[in-house]
Order: C-alpha cells, then structure tokens, then sequence
C-alpha cells in the first residue's frame, strides 16, 4: 500500500520518512528542504504488506504556486495512494490545520502526525490529541519524529485507514456557513457523477471550481457533466456579483470586463472558506489546545541577539568568515596529509612495479596519473567534509533562517528574491544541489535568475584548486587576503550579474517573500553527519565516473607520442591551438588546457596541471607553478578559473531546472565572457598599477 | 510611512509596514496579486485575525510578524499589501 506523508514545511516529514524507512533523505532546520518525492519502504513486521511511504515537499495548501508545492498537490490529485499521513507541528497547530482541512477535504483516509510534541510542550503548549481526533474524526497520533516516539502508533493507525477497517466520517470537514453550502452542495452533487468526481472527492472539486482553480476546471470541462459543473459554479460567482448574463464557458472566456468581475467574486469566495475554514480551527484550537504562558522560549532569547537591529550584521559577518576560515584554511594541514599520504602511496606502488618489471608506460600511468590524479582530487575531501559539516550546522540550529532575513534587504536591492540565498549559500559547496535548491521559490523568473548567477559561486572544488594556488602564490597572511579578495570579486560579479538580468532580460518584482522562523535547536548528530557524508561520498564517487577517465586521458595526451618531451606531446599541440587567447592574459598552454579540461570537473584542475608541468605526485607543482609566472599573472588566472564556466555536471543540472538549452546557453555564454573579459580588465589594471608595463 | 501606503488617511487603518513594533492590530483586508492573496490566506493572515509586529529590520528590511501562533519573515513591500486596524 502507498502511503503520502504531506504537511507545512519544516514540521519533520522527511524525519519520520528516515525513522520509518531507514532511509538518508536530507533533513534541515529550514522550510524547503525536501523538493521532490522521494519513494521509501517500510517493511512489515510479520503481519500485513509492505507499506511504501512517499515523502513530499511541504506546502501551506493545495493550491500551490512554486514549484514544489506543486509536486505536493499533483501528487495528491493525480497519483494514486490508500492514505495520506498528514503531518503538523503541534507548536504552530492553528496554521497547521489549515492544511489539514484542505487534505481531508480532498480524501478522507487521512492519520494527523502530531509531531514536535516535545518542542511544544517546551514552549508550554499542550495538544489534547484525543479531542482533536474527535473534532476531525480522524485518527492523530503524538509523535516526536526526531527521537522515533509514536512511530509504531502511527504505522498501525494509518494501515487501518488504508485498508478500510477504520472508516472516517462527514463528508463536509468545515462547517460552511449556510449561503456557502446552498452554493456548493448542487455543485458537488452534479460533480460527484463525473470522472472527475469519482476520482477527487465531489466537495473538493465543487470548493475548487468556486475559487476558479485553473488547473481544476480544464480537468472537470473534459466530460458533459463536468462542464455542467463548471457552468453552475460560474452562475453561481455570477449572481453574487449580480450579474444577469446567460453564462457559457465559451461566453466568459470571450469577455474580459465579465471575467475580471468573475474573478473578483471568485476570490471573495477563496476569502470566505479560508475565513470559514480558520474560524473552524480557532474554535478546535481553543477546545484541544492548552497554553500554560512561559516567560520567553528560548528562541526569543535567541534571536534578540541574532536578529538585533545592528549587532546581527557584524554577527553575520563574524560567523559565516570562520565558517569560511575553518573550512578553507584551517583544513589545508589535513588536505596536504591525505595529498602527501597519496604520494606515498604512489612512490611504493612505482618501486612495486618497478620491481615486477612493468612495462615503462604502465609505470608512468600508474603513478603520474592514477596517483597524481586521485591523490588531488582526495585531498579535497577534507575541505568538502568540513564545509558541509558546518553548513548542515548553521542549518539545522535555525541559524540560516536568520541568516536569509538579515541578507534580505541586501538581496533585494540585487533584484535576487531572498529564498535564493539559502541556494546561493549551499553553491559554495557545490553549484549543482543549489541549482536544485532554487525550487523553492513561487517565480519562474526568480528561480531562472537565481539558477544564472550560481555558476559565478565558487564551489568547493574550484575553492580547493584557489587555495592550493594562492598559498603557492602569497605565502601568509597575504594568501587569506587574496582569498577574500577572489570571494568578493565574485559576490561583485553575482550582485552585477542579477542586477543586469533583472533589468534587462528577467523584468519582473520578485515575488513575496514569506519566510517562517523555525525555533532554534542543538543540531542532531544524525543531521549534521549523513548529509555530510552523502555530499562527500557522492564527490569521491565521481573519480569512478569521470575523474578517472579524465585523468587518464590527461596522461595519455601527455604522454604520447611516446618519448616526446611534455611540450611536444598532444596536449601540446592542443594548447597551442587555445595559445592566442592564453597570450593575451598571459597564460601558458598548459594553463589553457588546465581550464578546457576543467570542465568536466574541476577538481581536475590541480592534477591536470600535475601532470602537464611533470610534477609527479610528490607535491611539487606549487614550487613549479612559482617558476613559471608571476603571482599577477596567477591572480588573474585564478579570477578566469572562478568565474569561467562551470563543471559538466551543473551545466546539466542547469538544463534541467531552466528546462531550456537557450537559457543554459546564454548561462555559459555570459560565464565565459565576464570571465575571460574580467580577466582580461583586472591583467591590464594590475599591469598599470604595478608599473611592470606591457 | 510606506511609499505604497501613502493613501492611508484613516488614523486606525493603515498598513502593516508601518505597524509599530509591539503593536496589536487585527488584519482589515489584504491586498495585491491573486497568488499573493491566497499564500496570505493560507498562512491565516485573514480578515479579523490578530497580527503583531515583533521587530523590523533596519533600513527598509524585512519584518518579523506574528501571526495565529506563528513567526514570519515578510519584506516591508509586501506587508504593505496588508491593510491592518490598531483599536
Ligand atoms: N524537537 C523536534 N524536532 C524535530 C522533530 N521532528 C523533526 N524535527 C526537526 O525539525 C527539522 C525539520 O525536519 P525535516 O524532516 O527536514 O522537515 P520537513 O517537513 O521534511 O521539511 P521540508 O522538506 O522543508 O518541507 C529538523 O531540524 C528536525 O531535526 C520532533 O519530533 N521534535
Ligand atoms: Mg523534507
């Protein structure tokens, strides 16, 4: 049986989701983690079949405008299921029953997860869930999914109410006022004989068709019967706007002035069943809730400090400059140990061959590619394992809610809607899950403008390759000033990009931006480590599918023809091609094809270029990239590297959530041009500034 | 005062943008975009329900509103869609 775990966001469906199902799903302190369903098993305990849970994004109602919200209620209408859990935080309650309703309007199979107990009863908020079970007539079981209470409670609930041995009742959970009943019942009843009412429940549908729901009515004007409905729900908006016109669909499409009237009064009934339905909730809330006042939570506590009118900004800064700081440059120690372990390991397995009598080439292979490459890539782990661990931190504490107000007014004047920053945050680990991340806003065009500015984020690769560079380049404290300075060129470069695409090409006020503040909590262990460890783990899995390849096919085009010095070799050749761009910045071939192959993936760069300057895997490509530029020189090479283009992966993670080639092409195109123009201005100042001359 | 609620005449209806901080004040009506509308409805922020300003950000930036138990964030433009009456 299929069972859809839905609710507002933020409230622990993907917590109970992993609880229930052994599974890793990502879980945050954040409203829009989850953006697509995901599909887990739990398996039955001797009795009874398998249930196959359905995690969904959160959303406040069913007529949802982002696009997860969407997922939610497609799922819910157009899939199919034998229950709905539904799950809601028993420290908002009120707000959350609106939801509730909205479910139970559509089906009746519906178990309430009262989750978050222990959190509500911290802020002295009580929940009767026996009376609220009798007020709605389903089951609601308490649980705290964080600490796996009430989970077995809520599994055998909502199998009774799947298999039909617990049969829920009324088929009007909200008591409409009576004008609205006299409206909706002959709608309903006229539904309830089409398809469409066989397959939705009739109330829902005639609720919809009142409200003029779009994506309803093209579903119920399919059949006969179903455009009866529509037409009677029309008359209906009709009279109350006192409109005497014979109404068709075809006569109300056709006239605009009737239409805008039309509309009015449908959302003077939108207004009327939201109010209907929330005086509902007042009245079961005062019944079934109990609120013993506390002085101040924790939380307000909390965000006195956070969010205070102007120590909150300073605080920002502070935080999130040694969350950069750990990860970047207090790792670099354990980075070159894991490099200088790979080495090691190289140079063994090089005497081992040696040994064997392997053949020369094979030796080469092994221990300038495999070693080198692998040896590069592995020495990102540790910036990645830190970077995420801290991100999931300032996630999962409630902090990166804060965070996203603080920035707002910042993000606002860029033209970015303020969801985006969680997005553009998460790019500084990698661009490809943020690109994911975007969907969360309600806009297209937010969303298509948050998804073109993230590429020009560094992401942990490309800052890896940075730092390797700069700390070869400005030894010291002058490397975290350089580092800063690339940071900020490229938060220059995403503020100008917004701004010019919002003006030109994406003209439109973001949309409204509603955040809710979740309340602060220690972060689970559990929440920090496995997203932590799925990020890592899917990064080293990529030197299976493309590192490897791309290392070897690095050797081989240095390699051959065979006895050929490096500079006479294919790679070459092919650098030389790329040499009348790379003059101009004053880039080298072997830079050139370091940035071609960079594509693929970025943490490619470091042994790429390993490999092109002969390096080997013993470490000593920083004392031979010293030897062959100047540090201006590196600099500009190292903005063209942020900002130029991002890896294969985001391109086609770009693609699928613009779903447009055109728009992924203008992406790169504008990547490559502000990278290599950039470069090009900031070569020609530094030249200037520095009076080296021409 | 809110370029947006600059035809605010009536002293006791204004809008939420410029709801001082610690304020009472029920919602008189809610204004703007039909999408806008219904997050707003779906969030409880209905006719008649109590809303409190608990803080608003400098220069302009957003504000933190209670609303039917819960806390949001909400950019002052859009608050100022939000007609509010102080008893
Ligand atoms: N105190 C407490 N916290 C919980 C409980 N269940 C979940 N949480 C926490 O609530 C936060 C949100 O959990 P998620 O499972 O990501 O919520 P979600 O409903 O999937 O959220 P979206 O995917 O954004 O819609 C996390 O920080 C959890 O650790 C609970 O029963 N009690
Ligand atoms: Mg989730």
């Amino acid at each position: 049986m299929r069972i859809a775990l839905v609710g507002n966001p933020n409230v622990g469906k993907t917590t109970l989701f992993n609880a229930l199902t052994g599974a890793h799903q990502e879980v945050a302190n954040w409203p829009g983690t989850t953006v697509e369903y995901v599909v887990g098993r739990v398996r039955a305990g001797g009795d009874g079949a398998d249930v196959e849970l359905v995690d969904l994004p959160g959303t406040y109602a069913l007529s949802a405008y982002a696009r997860d919200e969407k997922v939610t209620r497609d799922f819910l209408l157009y899939e199919n299921y034998d229950g709905v859990i539904v799950v809601v935080n028993a420290a908002s309650l009120e707000r959350n029953l609106f939801l509730v309703l909205e479910v139970l309007e559509l089906t009746p199979r519906v178990v309430v997860a009262l989750n978050m107990v222990d959190a509500a009863e911290a802020n002295g908020i009580h929940v009767d869930a026996e009376a609220l079970s009798h007020r709605l007539g389903v089951p609601v079981v308490p649980t705290v999914a964080a600490k796996r209470k009430g989970l077995q409670e809520l599994l055998q609930m909502v199998r009774r109410v799947a298999e039909g041995s617990l049969v829920p009742l009324r088929s009007w959970p909200v008591p409409y006022p009576e004008e609205l009943r006299e409206m909706l019942q002959p709608i309903a009843a006229e539904v309830a004989s089409t398809p469409v009412g066989q397959r939705l429940r009739p109330e829902w549908v005639a609720l919809r068709l009142l409200q003029g729901d779009e994506d309803v009515i093209r579903h119920a004007q399919v059949v006969p019967q179903g455009r009866q409905a529509v037409n009677l729900a029309l008359s209906c908006c009709a009279q109350q706007a006192g409109l005497e016109v014979e109404l068709g669909g075809q006569a109300v499409a056709l006239d605009p002035a009737l239409h805008r009237h039309l509309r009015s009064q449908q959302s003077e009934f939108e207004l009327a069943i939201a109010d209907a339905k929330y005086a509902h909730i007042a009245e079961m809330v005062v019944s079934c809730v109990r609120r013993a006042r506390v002085k101040r939570t924790r939380t307000e506590v909390l965000d006195q400090v956070f969010l205070h009118r102007f120590w909150g900004y300073p605080l920002l800064a502070v935080i999130f400059f040694v969350a950069f700081w750990l990860s970047f440059i207090a790792s670099a120690p354990l980075s070159d140990d894991v490099g200088n372990l790979m080495a090691w390991l190289g140079r063994q397995a090089a005497v081992a061959l040696g040994h064997a009598g392997a053949a020369q080439w094979l030796q080469s292979l092994v221990v300038d590619g495999l070693f080198a490459g692998i040896g590069a890539v592995l020495s990102f782990v540790p910036y990645m394992a830190i970077f995420f661990a801290i991100y999931q931190i300032l996630q999962d504490s409630g902090y990166m809610a804060r965070a996203s107000v603080l920035v707002d007014r910042l993000m606002q004047m860029m033209g970015l809607h303020g969801k985006g920053f969680f997005a553009l945050v998460s790019a500084y680990g990698c661009n490809v899950p943020a690109l994911a991340a975007t969907r969360v806003m309600e806009n297209h065009r937010d969303r298509l403008l948050t998804n073109l500015v993230i590429p020009f984020i560094p992401c942990n690769a490309r800052l890896g390759v940075m730092a390797v560079m700069t700390a070869a380049f400005f030894p010291g404290t002058l490397g975290a000033f350089v580092m800063l300075a690339l940071i900020l060129i490229s938060l220059g470069v995403v503020a100008g990009a917004a701004m010019v695409y919002r003006r030109t090409v994406l003209p439109t006020e973001p949309a409204p931006l509603l955040i809710e503040l979740p309340d602060y909590h220690i972060p689970s262990l559990r929440n920090v480590l496995i997203p932590t460890w799925h990020r890592v783990w899917m990064f080293v899995s990529r030197i299976w599918t493309w590192l490897l390849w791309a290392t070897i096919a690095t050797w081989a085009l240095t390699y051959f023809p065979v006895g050929q010095p490096v500079d006479q070799s294919l790679a070459a050749r092919l650098g030389h091609l790329m040499a009348p761009v790379g003059q101009w910045y004053g880039f080298d071939w072997r830079l050139m094809i370091a940035i071609l192959f960079g594509f693929v993936a970025k943490e490619t760069t470091l042994s790429t270029l390993g490999v092109l300057y002969g390096a080997g895997s013993d470490g000593a490509l920083a004392h031979l990239l010293t030897q062959s530029m100047t540090p201006l020189v590196a600099f500009t090479y190292l903005v063209v590297y942020m900002l130029y283009v991002p890896c294969l992966s985001t391109v086609i993670q770009m693609r699928r959530e613009s779903g447009s080639w055109a728009w992924t092409a203008v992406g790169i195109g504008v990547n490559v041009t502000v990278a290599f123009g950039l470069g090009w201005v900031l070569e020609r100042l530094l030249m200037l500034l520095t009076g080296a001359g021409g | 005062m809110h370029a947006k609620c600059s035809d605010c005449s009536v002293r006791a209806v204004c809008c939420l943008a410029d709801l001082q901080v610690n304020t009472a004040a029920r919602v008189a009506s809610v204004e703007g975009h039909p999408a806008f509308r219904q997050r707003m409805l779906a969030l409880g922020i209905t006719p008649g329900s109590p809303v409190t300003v608990l803080r608003a950000m400098p220069l302009g930036g957003p504000m933190e509103i209670e609303v039917r138990g819960t806390r949001l964030a909400i950019r002052r433009d859009d608050a100022a869609g939000i007609r509010v009456a102080t008893p």
